[in-house]
Order: structure tokens, then sequence, then C-alpha cells
């Protein structure tokens, strides 16, 4: 019943070598898990050198046991996620953020700045954030859900000891490469200037402005890009719909920094400026 | 096993999201069982308001991976309804073949990577491989099947982004139609061998009579059209809410939905009672020969009435894709003309089949084209009162099995609940209760 991996019997021997992994699921709609199963048949391949002792969703038994690589999805939202994630991450010898929900929060995370005024329910934590707001991130996944060559290029590619690299290129990037004509130039405001690229500019290339899935890059100007949306047309609260979605974290920093940016100004007197900084956030 | 016993299974495997199931048996008989949902919640509803009307379609797939297209084609055809705006028909069909790809997907997943290896005594699909290649590489065939449908006509397999209010922004040209449609023609010999498995497995003699609830037209295997029917009672779709009552439980952070006073199943079964007339023929000659009567109230047969769905679902997928002309509707409609008429926020509902059963999604919007209220009630919310009263009923039975052990009984407990296929993701998507 429980010859997990399919020549298990046969090659005893080399049992020891394999790469032992655990894949966990917390707060989201384990849609980058569904990923991973439409990718298992080529897996199968893989897992001849990978033993999977955690995948909830796949496997009848599972445990929280030493691994060589954990594969995190979801956000955190409770006292429980997080303790078990801790745990997780003693057990780990590499642990991986797989999609925008562990890696930054990602939709779950809108409550933080979206929702204020009601009675949190028992044990849940005052955010709902990315893993790394708890633990040690070794490397990062993006996107909503992840692209599945993507993880398996990974995978492979940790199991033969190779470091993985993360883009930090905007989506601009892979419009221009692929030469698909750029939705702002016609009016359309695009989220493509400030987020990761790696899909390959998916979204563009059937006609639809970037919904920002794979979170915002390192360097993003969202404030030129806020003007830039709002020049073609945009309304304030569609840009900051826009910017919520996947990058609530950082539009919530961006609202503390111009509050403090307002009360400064507020000192200073300078009303003119005031103005311009509340009216390009809370629109 | 002991005429004493209490069962917890922690944190069930193989169903998507977290639930934990208590169970208290005395002197043989069950005096309590719960399915404890644990898995945190994300309100969504809340999330959804000050969003604009169009924002709902990106934000509602991420409920739920593995339904993902039916919240989008759902929270799309609310918003359309608030606006007043009527899609063409291609755009009606292909959101049909859309969720029919959806279907294929998740009814692949639920039955060999969830529920098949119950019946053949293995912990997972991935044990199959050596002793039952041949199931193994039909599951993964099923399941790539349906994902290249959500591809080609959503953009992407999960959270399609192809969907618009009133149009599709890319459709596919003749030749990636036509390598779907080869895969689609493959695919129809899978789902009959589904059905032939599914149908060839022993299932429990456990009728229970319950109140079912599916979409029907009268003319169609409805899926986007028709009303609601509840118990043989039509229910208007925009009196949906007043006609169903939520109940909340301490144990759980999804809410129960009720119909009356009375629990009713939603999903392929009860499709399968109230719509099987109508029919693919492949599929209506694959439910014949398995041989399933109905209407049918045992739950573990749901299982057999999804595989007869996934051979549906291919058939009219091959039928709408056959039709689909090239060439798009480039005009947006513009639904704000309407709502700078109106005086008030407009208000809008749907009602689909998704792979689960009924969904249900509601938006108010406002006069700027922001939500200023939703509302979203997912299948399996409807389907955990019926869950815990099967099993409540089906218990005694199988504990008083001779040599019975736990884990025997265990293992029934499970392929009853994964025969719902319940999405915990799902049923907690929102969640407004406030616990002590």
């Amino acid at each position: 019943m429980k010859n997990r991996v399919a020549n298990k019997e046969t090659d005893k021997e080399n049992e020891k070598k394999k790469l032992k992994a655990g894949i966990f699921s917390f707060t989201c709609c384990e849609g980058c898990q569904l990923q991973i199963m439409d990718l298992w048949d080529r897996l199968v391949q893989v897992l001849e050198f990978v033993d999977i002792a955690h995948f909830k969703l796949a496997q009848e038994d599972n445990v929280i046991s030493d691994m060589d690589l954990a594969i995190v999805e979801g956000a955190i939202a409770t006292k429980e996620e997080a303790e078990k994630l801790k745990e997780i991450r003693k057990k780990a010898g590499l642990l991986i953020a797989i999609g925008e929900c562990a890696v930054s929060g990602g939709i779950p995370a809108m409550r933080t700045v979206n929702i204020g005024g009601f009675t949190r329910p028992k044990g849940m934590l005052e955010k709902t954030a990315g893993i790394d707001q708890h633990v040690k991130v070794d490397y990062r996944l993006r996107g909503c859900p992840v692209e599945r060559e993507e993880f398996l290029n990974m995978v492979v590619g940790l199991a033969v000891g190779k470091v993985p690299q993360e883009v930090n290129e905007p989506v601009c990037m892979e419009c221009n490469r692929r030469e698909i004509e750029c939705l702002m130039l016609k009016g359309i405001p695009c989220m493509g200037p400030m987020t990761c690229a790696g899909c390959n500019a998916l979204c563009p290339s059937v006609g639809i402005p970037c919904e920002g899935c794979r979170g915002t890059t390192e360097d993003a100007a969202i404030e030129q890009v806020r003007e830039r949306c709002l020049e073609v047309g945009a309304s304030m609260r569609m840009v900051r719909n826009a910017i919520e979605r996947f990058s609530s974290k950082r539009l919530e920093e961006e609202m503390k920094k111009a509050i403090e940016r307002r009360n400064a100004d507020r000192n200073a007197g300078d009303a003119k400026e005031r103005n311009s900084e509340e009216g390009s956030l809370h629109g | 096993m002991d005429k004493n016993n209490d069962i917890k299974i922690d944190h069930m495997a193989k169903i998507y999201g977290n639930a934990s199931l208590v169970v208290k048996i005395r002197d043989r008989k069950v005096k309590q069982c719960r399915l404890h949902i644990v898995e945190s919640s994300r309100f969504f509803e809340r999330m959804m308001k000050a969003k604009r009307f169009d924002e709902a379609r990106r934000l509602a797939p991420r409920i739920c991976g593995i339904c993902s297209a039916s919240h989008n084609i759902t929270a799309i055809m609310a918003a359309e309804d608030a606006l007043g705006i009527e899609p063409s028909s291609q755009v009606k069909r292909m959101r049909e073949a859309l969720i029919m790809g959806g279907m294929v997907q998740s009814h692949a997943l639920q039955l060999y990577f969830l529920a098949l290896p119950d019946y053949m005594g293995y912990g997972g699909i991935l044990d199959m491989a050596d002793k039952w290649p041949e199931h193994v590489d039909r599951a993964f065939r099923l399941k790539r099947l349906g994902n290249d449908v959500i591809q080609s006509l959503g953009g992407r397999p999960t959270h399609p982004v192809t969907t618009n209010i009133g149009r599709f922004t890319n459709i596919p040209d003749k030749h990636e139609l036509d390598g779907l449609l080869g895969s689609l023609k493959k695919g129809l010999k899978d789902g009959k061998a589904t059905v032939k498995l599914f149908s060839s497995f022993n299932q429990p003699e456990f009728e229970r009579e319950k109140a079912m609830g599916a979409l029907s037209d009268g003319k169609s295997y409805s899926i986007l059209s028709g009303s609601p029917v509840i118990d043989g009672n039509e229910i208007k779709q925009e009196d949906f809410t007043k006609e169903v009552q939520t109940e909340e439980r301490s144990y759980s952070t999804s809410k129960f939905i009720k119909h009356g006073r009375s629990e009713y199943m939603v999903g392929p079964l009860a499709r399968m009672n109230a719509n099987h007339k109508h029919l693919s023929p492949a599929a209506m000659s694959a439910l014949k020969a398995s041989g399933l009567r109905l209407p049918n109230h045992n739950s573990f047969n749901a299982n057999v009435a999804r595989a007869v769905e996934v051979v549906h679902s291919i058939e009219t997928c091959m039928d709408v894709i056959k039709k689909i002309k090239p060439g798009l509707e480039t005009k947006e409609k513009d639904g704000l003309k309407r709502l700078k008429k109106a005086v008030k926020p407009v208000r809008g509902c749907a009602i689909t089949e998704a792979p689960r059963g009924m969904l249900y999604h509601e938006y108010t919007i406002g006069r700027d084209g922001f939500i200023v209220d939703s509302n979203i009630i997912t299948p399996t919310a409807q389907n955990l009162i019926p869950i815990e009263a099967d099993l409540r009923a089906f218990l005694p039975s199988v504990v008083s099995r001779p040599k019975q052990t736990k884990e025997k009984t265990i293992t029934e407990i499970e392929k009853l609940i994964r025969s719902y296929d319940p999405c915990i993701s799902c049923a907690t998507h929102f969640l407004d209760v406030v616990f002590g």
C-alpha cells in the first residue's frame, strides 16, 4: 500500500541519495499545487531522485520530517499556520516560496490594506502576509499561479545543484522581445512596467493589460506607473485597484510613507504639496 | 470494532483545503459527527468592496484554483446581469466550453487522484504507476485535456485571462482549434473508459433520500442557463438568497446552506438526476452501459455520474469548438451607460453549474461602477449538511460490519466524503462571523 515511489523496492541502495521533498499549503486557492499536480507525469521521471514526504492533496501519509527541500504555497493568516511554517523551516534544508501568496501575501493579503473595523477571528494574525515575514526563504517563484516550466526547471535544477536565478525585470521587456504592441500606448492602463517578468508577457499577448500577478519588481517606480495610467485615462480608484491586487504590501508601505510625508508637510505648513500627495494615494 | 469508539481524521488528505472529521460512537450509535472546517478565511466579499465591476472577474477565481474558470465566468455573468449586457451567442457558447474544460480537469483530478486510490487500495495515484500504468496514463491525459481547453479559450490553465465583460479578448486560430478538436476526439475514448472503470466498482448499498438542487432549463444539460430547481421547486435566480438560509456553526469557518428546513445536495449526481435526458449521445450510451439507475440517492454514485459528465463535457466541447467563428468582437459593450441612468446602485446575480454544483455570485454596483456589496455561495457550502447527514446515516452500518477495523472504517468514511469532492478553499472564501 505504501510503495510511494514506483521503483522504491528495486533500488533501495539509491534510497539514501534521493532528495527528500515536501509540498505544503497555507492560506490560498491551491492553484499552485495544481500546477505541480499537472506536472506529475513529468515529475515521475524526476521522482527517481526525489522522494515526496508531504503532499496532502496527492497522498495519504504525510509527515513533517527532516527533508532537503520544502515547497510552500499560500500566505500565513493564523498563528497556527505560522507555527507550522516554523516547524517546516526547522526540518527543511532549503525552503522555496511558490506563488504570490507565499512570496508576498498575494490576494489574501489584500485584507491588510482593505478591511478595517471588524473583530478578527480567534487565532488570526493582524496581517495576512508572505512566508518571508515569519521564516527565512531561500528561493522564490513568483506568479499567480506559478508557471509550470519555471517550477520544473527550478526543482530539477536544485536537484542537480544549480542555483535558481530570480527574474527582476518588468514585463515590458518581454513585450519588447515578443514585439507585442504596447497597450499603454493604445490608451489601456497596464501594470506591465512595474511587474516582474517571467510569464513571457502572457496577458498582453492576448490583448489584456498585465494584472500584475507576478508582483512588483524591486525597483518598481509605482508612482510613475500610476501617473502614466492616469494619463491614459484610468481613474484614480481603478489604478489603486490594480496596484492593490498583487502589491498590497508595497501599497501599504507607500501609504505609510505618504502619511509620514504629509505629516511632515503639515508641520512645514506646505498645503499645496499635501493635496497632491493625498490625491494620488487615496483617490 | 468496539461498540464505543471515537474517530478523528485530522487535516484529511486528498481533498482541497483543510478539514478534520470528529465522530463519536457510543453503543454502535453515532452520537456526534462534525466536519470541522479549519481552513482560514480570506474575506473575499469584503475585498470586493470598492473594486470596479470588472475587477471581480480577476479576484473571484482566486477563491479556488481548481474551479477558477467557473468563478471567473460566474462573476462576469453577474456583473453583466447588473449592467444589462447581453453577450453574443458565440461568447456564451465559448464560456460554456470553457466551463466544460474545467469540468474535465476537475473531474479527472477528483476521480483519479483523489477517489481512485481508495477504491484500488493505494495511498496515492503515484503508488499505482507500476501495476496500473493504463489508469495513471489516462488520468494525466484527461487532466491535460481539460487544461488544454482552458488554456486555448481562457489563455492559461488556471485563472483564465481572456474572458471579459461581454466578450472574449482572444479567439484561438483555426490551427489551434483543430489541434484541440483532435485531442478532444481522442479524449472521448478515455472518458468512456473512465465511466467503465468507475461503474465496475462495487459501491456500498447506501440509498438515503435527500433533496437535490441543480440548474434546469428543460431543454439542455444546464451549465450556464436555466433556473435553480431545489427539491422540485423552481426558484428565480434573483430570489436564490431569499430561498436558501445560511447557518453558522461554532466548529466551522464555513457557512452551512440549506433550503427551508432541509438539506440539499448539489453536484454531478444532482445534475444527473435532473437533466440526464439531455446528455450528449456518447454520454447517454455511457450512462446506459454504466447501469446507473436514476433517480439515484446513493452519494457514492456521484463518482459514476462524474465520469459520465466527463464524456458529456468532452463531446459538448467538440460541438462548440467546431462552431467557433474566427474574428473578435472588438466593440466593447458599454454597461456604464445604464449605470449612469440608474438612480441607485444596481444589483445583478448569476448561477452556474461549477464542477461541484451550483455556484452563485451577486454584485451590487454603484453608479460610479464600483462594487458596493457582494455575495458568493459556493457548492461545497451547500453540500456540507448532506455530507454530515450522510455520514451519520452511513456509519452505523459500517461499524457493525463483521471484522471491521478502525482503518477500514476510516477508509469508508473518506470514500464517502471524497465522493462529494468537497472544496474547502471555496467554502471558506468569506466569513463575516466573529468567533468569541
